[in-house]
C-alpha cells in the first residue's frame, strides 16, 4: 500500500471525526443558559433563565450551519477517496479506501436528506428578536 | 468588580434624566476595577513588548563588514548583504519565497535552501578529498556551527569549502532567478544582473550562516537552530521543546481556570434574565444622515476589492497547481506569482479596512443620536476618494516597482517588499494619514456626545478603538528596506499580529457591542463588560504573544519562551470569548417581543455567528495547531500556515466586514429592493467555499508537507520539485470546486447587493437640525414592569425627548443575576 493512499485513508478517518464533531455540535442546544459551562451558576441561582428552544432563531440556524458544513466535509472526503481510487487501486488500497469512503457516502446521503427535510427554520425565516414578521 | 461607583453620581432632580457628574458628564457606567485592570494589563503588556524590542536590537544576528575565506579572499561585504536584501525586497521575492521561514510559499525558503545546498557541497568536497573523508560530516558541522565572526574587526571567516560553495550557489541563483523561459512563478528573466545576483546570494548566504552558526556563549544558532538540517546538526533546542510543553500546560490551566471562575461566579452578569420588550423601527422608517448615505459607495468599493482579491487568490493558487501556464495563457509574463500574491495580501487588508471605515462613519450619527455636523458627507466622500487613490496607486506602484520602473525611488513609490507591508512608503504614509483623517471625521461626528460622557464609557471606547487603528498601523513605518531582517520582522508583526489580531479585534468588539446597544437588545453595561473583558484578556495574551511569529527569525531565546507562553494563553480568551460571544449574540437575538416589526438584521447576525465559528476553528484550532514552538519549528512557511491564515483572516475579519455591510445595507437599500435571497446565497457560499478550501486542500496539503519536512528536511519540502509532485498537485486542483462556489455564489451576490445600495440608495436624508432621537428602536420595556405598562409610558416619553437609549439607563441599576 503506497504512502499516498495511506495518507488519504488516515485523513478520511480524521475527516470522519470532524464530521462527527460538527454533527454532534449541530444537535446540541446552543443556548448559553443550557451550557455545561454555567452548570455551577445555574445551581447557585434559583431563577436561572429558561434556555432558548432549539427552534428559536438564531438557535434554529446553528444546527443547520454545522450540519451543512458537516455535509460538505463528508463530500470532500468522498471526493478525495474517489480521486485516490483513480490514482491508486491495488486490492489492498481499494479495500481500505472503500472502507473509509463508504461511511462518508452514507453520511452524505443522510445529512442531505435531513437538511432537505427542513428547508426553512421552524419559526419562519425572518424571526429574530422581536420578530414575528414574514419574509421580505 | 461589581457595581459602578454610585458615589460619583449626581442627579438633576428629574427621575428620568440620566445622572451626571460634577463636570456635567454622564458618569462611568462600569466599576472602576475594570478600567484599572484594563489599563494595568495593557501597560504591563506593552512594557514587556518594549523590553523585547530592545533585546531585538541587542541580540539580532550581526551583519559582518566583510566575509573572507581562510586564504583571505573577500567573498562579500556587509554592504553586499544589505544590497542583497534591497534587491530581494525590490523584486518582490518575499512574495515568492521566504527568509527565516517568513514570506511566500511557492519559491524556496532561501535560508534553508542555501544552507542545505551549501552544506551538501561542503560535505561532498570533504568526502572527495583524500584526507579525512571519513570525517566529512563532522568537518561540515564544524564549518557551519563554529562562529568565526570577530566583532572587533567585523570580519567573518568561512572555510575554503564554504567559499567554493558560495561561488557555486551564485551560479545556481543566477539560473533560478533569471530563467529566460519563466515557468517557475517569476516573470522570465526576473533578475539577470550579475552584481544583483551576487548580492542576493550574499544575503541568502548570510541568513544561512546565522541559521547554523552558534550564538556566542550558546550551543544553538541565532535562529534557535532553525531550520531542521541534519547536515549541520540543526535540531530543535531545549528551549523549543521545553517551552512547547510548558505552553500546553499554561493553556490547559488557563482555560480550565477561566471557565471555572466565570461559569461559577458570573462576573459578566449577562447570564441573568434580561428580557425586555423591543419595538424596532422598520428600516424604511430610519432616516439616514448624508454621511451615512455615502457609505453605500464604501461598501460597493469593499465588495469590488473583495472580488479582485479573491480572483487574484485564484490566480495565485493556480501557480501551485500548474506552474506552466494559466489554462494555456503564460500568466507569469503578465502577472507573475509574486505580484498576484502581493496584490492578494494587500487587498485583503484594503477591503476589510474599507468596511471598517464605512461602519465607523455609519455608526457615528447613531451614537450621536442622529446629530451630524455640516459637510460630514463631503469629508466622507473625500476619504473614499483618497482611499481609492492609495489602493490604486499602491497596487500599480508594486507592479512598477518590481519591474524596476521607478529606479531609486522603488521603495517610496513602488514596493517596500516586506510581506503584508509591501506598499511603497508614500502610499503607506498616505494610508496612515487616511486612517487618521477617518478618526478626525469620527471625532467631528461624535464630539457632542463625547463631551457629555465619561472617558470610560462606550462612546469614548468606540473613538479610542478607532484611534488605535492608524496609531498601530503607523508602527509599520519603522520597518524599512534598510532595516535588518530581524528588526523589520519585529515591527512587521506589530502590524500583522498586534494591529490585525488585537486592535482590529478591539474595534470589532466595540462596534458589534455598540450595534447591539443601538438596537436596544443589550444593555450598555453588559456591552461595556464585554469590551473591558476583551481588552484585559487580549492584552494579557495577545501583546506579548506577538512573539510567537518570531521564534526563528534571529531573536534570542526569551522571545521564544515568552511568545510560546503568552500566545498559548491567547487561545484561552479565544475559547472563552467564542462561548461568550454566542451568549452575547443570543442576547442580540432574543425573540420574546410582541413587536410587529421584524428584526431587520438576520443576516448581519448570521455573519457574526459565522465569525464565532471561524474564530474558534480558524484562529483557535488551526492557529494553535501551528503555534507550539516545536510544531512551528518544522511547520513554519508550509501549507498549514496558509490554512490558518485563510480560515482566520477570511473567516473572522472577512465575515465581520461583510456582516457590517449587511447591517448598513439593510437601511441603504429600499425595502422594495431588498431580498433575503442574495445574503442567504452569499452567506452559505462563502462559508462552505472557505470550509472546502481548508479541508480539501490547505489542511491535507499542509499535513503532507509537514510529513515531508520530517522525512526529508525543510529545504526539500519547500522546493518547487515537491510542490509540483503529483500528490500535491492533485490536492491543489481539488480546491477548484470550493473556490468556484466561493467566488460565484459568495462574492458576486455581495457585489450585486452593494450595487443595489448605490443604485437605489434610499432617498431623503435626515434633516441635520432634527431633534436628537434613537434611530433603531422605538421603545424598550423592562420585562418585569411591562405588565402595567408604566415603563412603556416612561420609555416612550424619554424616547420622544431623545434621552432614552439602552445606554442611558441609570447606572445604579444592577443587572439581575
Amino acid at each position: 500500500m503506497r504512502g499516498e493512499a495511506i495518507f488519504v485513508v488516515l485523513y478520511s478517518v480524521a475527516l470522519l471525526g470532524v464530521v462527527g464533531l460538527l454533527e454532534f455540535y449541530a444537535r446540541q442546544p446552543t443556548s448559553a443558559w443550557a451550557s455545561q459551562v454555567f452548570a455551577g451558576y445555574r445551581r447557585a441561582v434559583p431563577d436561572a433563565p429558561r434556555p432558548a428552544g432549539p427552534d428559536e432563531w438564531p438557535h434554529s440556524e446553528v444546527g443547520r450551519f454545522h450540519r451543512a458544513l458537516s455535509l460538505f466535509v463528508a463530500v470532500i472526503a468522498v471526493l478525495l477517496v474517489s480521486a485516490e481510487l483513480v490514482r491508486h487501486h491495488r486490492p489492498l488500497e481499494t479495500l481500505a479506501l472503500v472502507a473509509v469512503g463508504a461511511p462518508h457516502a452514507v453520511v452524505v446521503h443522510r445529512l442531505q436528506r435531513r437538511l432537505r427535510r427542513r428547508t426553512a427554520p421552524a419559526n419562519g425565516a425572518d424571526h429574530g428578536p422581536g420578530g414575528e414578521g414574514g419574509a421580505h | 468588580m461589581g457595581t459602578p461607583d454610585t458615589a460619583v453620581l449626581a442627579t438633576t432632580g428629574d427621575p428620568d434624566e440620566p445622572p451626571t457628574d460634577a463636570g456635567g458628564r454622564r458618569p462611568r457606567m462600569i466599576a472602576r476595577g475594570w478600567v484599572q485592570a484594563a489599563i494595568l494589563v495593557t501597560a504591563v503588556g506593552f512594557l514587556v513588548l518594549g523590553l523585547l524590542a530592545v533585546r531585538t536590537y541587542q541580540a539580532e544576528p550581526p551583519i559582518p563588514d566583510r566575509v573572507v575565506s581562510t586564504t583571505g579572499e573577500q567573498l562579500f561585504t556587509g554592504e553586499d548583504v544589505r544590497d542583497g536584501q534591497r534587491a530581494f525586497l525590490r523584486n518582490g521575492l518575499m512574495q515568492y519565497g521566504s527568509i527565516f521561514g517568513h514570506g511566500a510559499y511557492l519559491g524556496p525558503d532561501f535560508t534553508a535552501d542555501y544552507l542545505h545546498r551549501s552544506a551538501t557541497y561542503v560535505q561532498k568536497q570533504y568526502a572527495n578529498s583524500g584526507d579525512g573523508a571519513a570525517d566529512a560530516h563532522a568537518r561540515t558541522v564544524a564549518d557551519f556551527r563554529t562562529n568565526r565572526y570577530d566583532p572587533r574587526t567585523g570580519t567573518l571567516v568561512w572555510s575554503e569549502a564554504q567559499a567554493k560553495a558560495f561561488r557555486q550557489l551564485t551560479a545556481h541563483y543566477a539560473d533560478l532567478l533569471g530563467r529566460p523561459e519563466g515557468k517557475q512563478g517569476l516573470r522570465p528573466n526576473a533578475v539577470t544582473d550579475p552584481d544583483t545576483i551576487h548580492d542576493l546570494t550574499a544575503y541568502f548566504g548570510w541568513s544561512a550562516w546565522a541559521a547554523a552558526a552558534e550564538r556566542p556563549g550558546r550551543n544553538y544558532s541565532y535562529t534557535n537552530n532553525w531550520p531542521a538540517e541534519p547536515l549541520v546538526d540543526n535540531a530543535p533546542t531545549g528551549h523549543t521543546v521545553t517551552w512547547s510543553v510548558l505552553s500546553l500546560v499554561f493553556l490547559l490551566v488557563g482555560a480550565g481556570g477561566l471557565f471555572a471562575a466565570f461559569g461559577r461566579w458570573n462576573f459578566l452578569g449577562w447570564h441573568g434574565r434580561d428580557q425586555r420588550l423591543l419595538r424596532f423601527h422598520a428600516p424604511r422608517d430610519v432616516r439616514l444622515t448624508p454621511a451615512q448615505r455615502t457609505t453605500a459607495w464604501f461598501f460597493f468599493v469593499m465588495a469590488a476589492l473583495f472580488l479582485v482579491q479573491a480572483l487574484l487568490g485564484a490566480a495565485t493558487q493556480h501557480y501551485r497547481a500548474d506552474l506552466g501556464s494559466f489554462f494555456g495563457i503564460p500568466l507569469d509574463r503578465l502577472l507573475p506569482y509574486n505580484l498576484t500574491r502581493t496584490w492578494h495580501t494587500q487587498l485583503a487588508i484594503f477591503w476589510v479596512v474599507t468596511s471598517f471605515l464605512a461602519i465607523g462613519i455609519f455608526l457615528a450619527p447613531l451614537i450621536a443620536r442622529g446629530w451630524e455636523p455640516a459637510r460630514q458627507a463631503l469629508l466622507s466622500r473625500l476619504l473614499l476618494g483618497a482611499l481609492a487613490v492609495v489602493v490604486l496607486g499602491s497596487l500599480l506602484g508594486e507592479l512598477a516597482g518590481m519591474r524596476g520602473w521607478f529606479g531609486d525611488l522603488w521603495s517610496w513609490l513602488g514596493n517596500q517588499g516586506w510581506e503584508y507591508l509591501d506598499l511603497g512608503r508614500l502610499w503607506q504614509v498616505l494610508l496612515v494619514a487616511g486612517l487618521a483623517i477617518w478618526t478626525a471625521i469620527l471625532y467631528r461626528g461624535l464630539r457632542r456626545r463625547l463631551v457629555a460622557e465619561s472617558v470610560a464609557n462606550m462612546p469614548w471606547l468606540f473613538f479610542l478603538a478607532a484611534l488605535a487603528l492608524p496609531a498601530f498601523y503607523a508602527v509599520g513605518l519603522v520597518a524599512t528596506p534598510d532595516s535588518s531582517f530581524t528588526e523589520a520582522d519585529f515591527w512587521r508583526f506589530i502590524v500583522v499580529h498586534l494591529w490585525v489580531e488585537d486592535f482590529l479585534e478591539l474595534f470589532t468588539t466595540v462596534t458589534v457591542a455598540y450595534l447591539f446597544v443601538l438596537l436596544g437588545v443589550v444593555r450598555e453595561r453588559v456591552a461595556l463588560l464585554v469590551i473591558y473583558l476583551d481588552i484585559v484578556l487580549y492584552s494579557a495574551g495577545g501583546v506579548i504573544g506577538t512573539m510567537h511569529h518570531l521564534y526563528f527569525s534571529g531573536e534570542p531565546a526569551e522571545h521564544l519562551a515568552l511568545g510560546a507562553t503568552f500566545s498559548a494563553l491567547e487561545v484561552v480568551p479565544l475559547l472563552f470569548l467564542t462561548v461568550e460571544a454566542w451568549s452575547f449574540l443570543q442576547l442580540g437575538a432574543r425573540r420574546h417581543s410582541p413587536s410587529q416589526t421584524p428584526f431587520p438584521h438576520r443576516w448581519a447576525v448570521m455573519f457574526l455567528a459565522a465569525v464565532g465559528f471561524w474564530n474558534f476553528l480558524g484562529a483557535g484550532v488551526f492557529g494553535f495547531l501551528i503555534n507550539l514552538p516545536i510544531v512551528s519549528y518544522y511547520e513554519i512557511g508550509t501549507g498549514l500556515t496558509a490554512n490558518h491564515a485563510h480560515a482566520a483572516m477570511m473567516g473572522v475579519y472577512g465575515m465581520l466586514a461583510i456582516g457590517f455591510a449587511m447591517f448598513a445595507l439593510r437601511y441603504l437599500i429600499p425595502e422594495d429592493r431588498w431580498s433575503d435571497r442574495w445574503p442567504r446565497l452569499s452567506f452559505w457560499s462563502l462559508n462552505l467555499g472557505l470550509a472546502w478550501m481548508s479541508f480539501a486542500t490547505l489542511l491535507p496539503g499542509g499535513a503532507l508537507q509537514l510529513y515531508k519536512v520530517l522525512d526529508a528536511g525543510y529545504a526539500d519540502a519547500r522546493s518547487l520539485g515537491y510542490l509540483q509532485g503529483r500528490a500535491n498537485v492533485v490536492l491543489e486542483w481539488l480546491r477548484l470546486p470550493g473556490d468556484v462556489v466561493f467566488l460565484v455564489g459568495g462574492v458576486l451576490p455581495l457585489l450585486w447587493m452593494t450595487w443595489l445600495g448605490v443604485r437605489h440608495r434610499v432617498k431623503g436624508a435626515r434633516n441635520p437640525d432634527a431633534p436628537g432621537q434613537d434611530l433603531l428602536f422605538t421603545e424598550i420595556v423592562p420585562d418585569d414592569t411591562a405588565k402595567d405598562g408604566a415603563a412603556a409610558v416612561k420609555d416612550e416619553a424619554t424616547t420622544a425627548r431623545g434621552g432614552a437609549t439602552a445606554g442611558a439607563e441609570p447606572p445604579t441599576v444592577e443587572e439581575r443575576p
